[in-house]
């Protein structure tokens, strides 16, 4: 069986992190899934969702290593276009990934102990984000 | 492991729920995600201003109510506020686990008006001494952040390598280690027992 839901995200941009991980699993204890995998999908191409410690000083790493690898001020093609000038968002969104998958065994997700479901917006305005949850299994 | 000497806790987000979620609460009975973008946006920089007394509590319910155009009145709304404001699950059992050696502060966004009744309801008064307790709107802060970091370290006497904030705002908190304090991302008290735990401050 699969069961989707898409849930909305407030957050400020500019390398925001929302810990979703709780949603998740209320999603997936929802659906009575108890073998199977979600699937959690990020709507944007300014983002990502990885797993990983939701702590503040990785966080702060992970922003330092991609402004040394795709800064924010720097002269992306994207921006010739006049629309926005978010060129480092969408370098930085393709290195990540916008999606994770996370196996669910006896209803449960297998997560490790410090390993966190994160989503990262980097756009350079709020805005809502959306965001995919499916659930496989039966 | 490093010697912690001060441990600072956020009023809202830690300790009970962020100011903008509770009025979404009592203007809606929703969560704040069910109310258009542009309003949830509008009443959390109006907090900012709220944080640092650049507006009092009434005027942030007048401003509140006039921006969501709600039936209440501005009165209602705060007296709501105080009254129902609730504690985090769990969240003083975690606090109360910590041994005494770690002195607590409290760092209150609530302005102290609507922070009095609050603490005397939820008893918090026993679990942080009233001269730790800093109230964000009367510090005379220009802004928030960085500079709440300082005032707080510099209130407690203690090098700022040697505190920790307790924090649910993530960028708030990525900004405490940018400005070399140590952080927790406050998610639940589960959480954040688990990282007292790591950090081995447990008995």
């Amino acid at each position: 069986m699969f069961y989707t839901k898409q849930i909305f995200l407030d957050t400020a941009g500019n390398f925001s992190v929302v810990n979703v991980t709780d949603q998740v699993r209320d999603f997936v204890t929802s659906t009575g899934v108890k073998h199977g995998q979600v699937l959690v999908f990020y709507k944007h191409t300014t983002g990502a969702v990885i797993i990983g410690e939701h702590e503040a000083g990785i966080i702060a790493d992970l922003q330092d290593m991609f402004e040394r690898i795709a800064p924010v001020l720097y002269d992306y093609k994207h921006h010739l276009k006049g629309v926005d000038f978010n060129g480092h968002a969408h370098m930085r969104s393709a290195l990540m990934t916008i999606n994770v998958t996370i196996p669910i065994l006896e209803g449960e997700l297998l997560l490790g102990n410090h390993q966190e479901i994160l989503v990262i917006d980097d756009q350079t305005e709020p805005a809502p984000r959306h965001l995919v949850i499916q659930v496989t299994g039966e | 492991m490093q010697a912690i000497k001060a441990i600072f806790f956020w009023m809202g987000g830690v300790i009970i729920q962020p100011i903008p979620e509770l009025v979404v609460k009592e203007l809606y009975d929703q969560p704040i995600e069910y109310i258009a973008f542009q309003n949830r946006l509008y009443l959390r920089e109006l907090a900012q201003e709220l944080y640092i007394g650049q507006i009092d509590g009434r005027a942030y319910c007048l401003m509140t109510v006039q921006q969501c155009q709600s039936a209440l009145e501005a009165e209602d709304l705060e007296t709501r506020i105080i009254q129902r404001a609730a504690l985090q699950p769990l969240i003083l059992e975690t606090v109360d686990s910590l041994p005494t050696a770690y002195p607590r502060w409290l760092i209150s966004d609530y302005p102290p008006e609507w922070f009095r009744p609050i603490a005397e309801r939820l008893d918090l008064f026993s679990r942080f001494q009233e001269e730790r307790i800093v109230f964000t709107s009367t510090c005379g802060l220009p802004r928030l952040v960085p500079d709440i970091f300082y005032h707080v370290v510099h209130q407690s006497n203690q090098s700022v390598k040697d505190c920790v904030i307790i924090d649910s705002v993530t960028p708030r908190a990525i900004q405490a280690v940018r400005h070399g304090l140590s952080s927790t991302i406050f998610v639940d008290a589960k959480r954040l027992k688990r990282d007292f735990s790591l950090r081995k401050m447990l008995a």
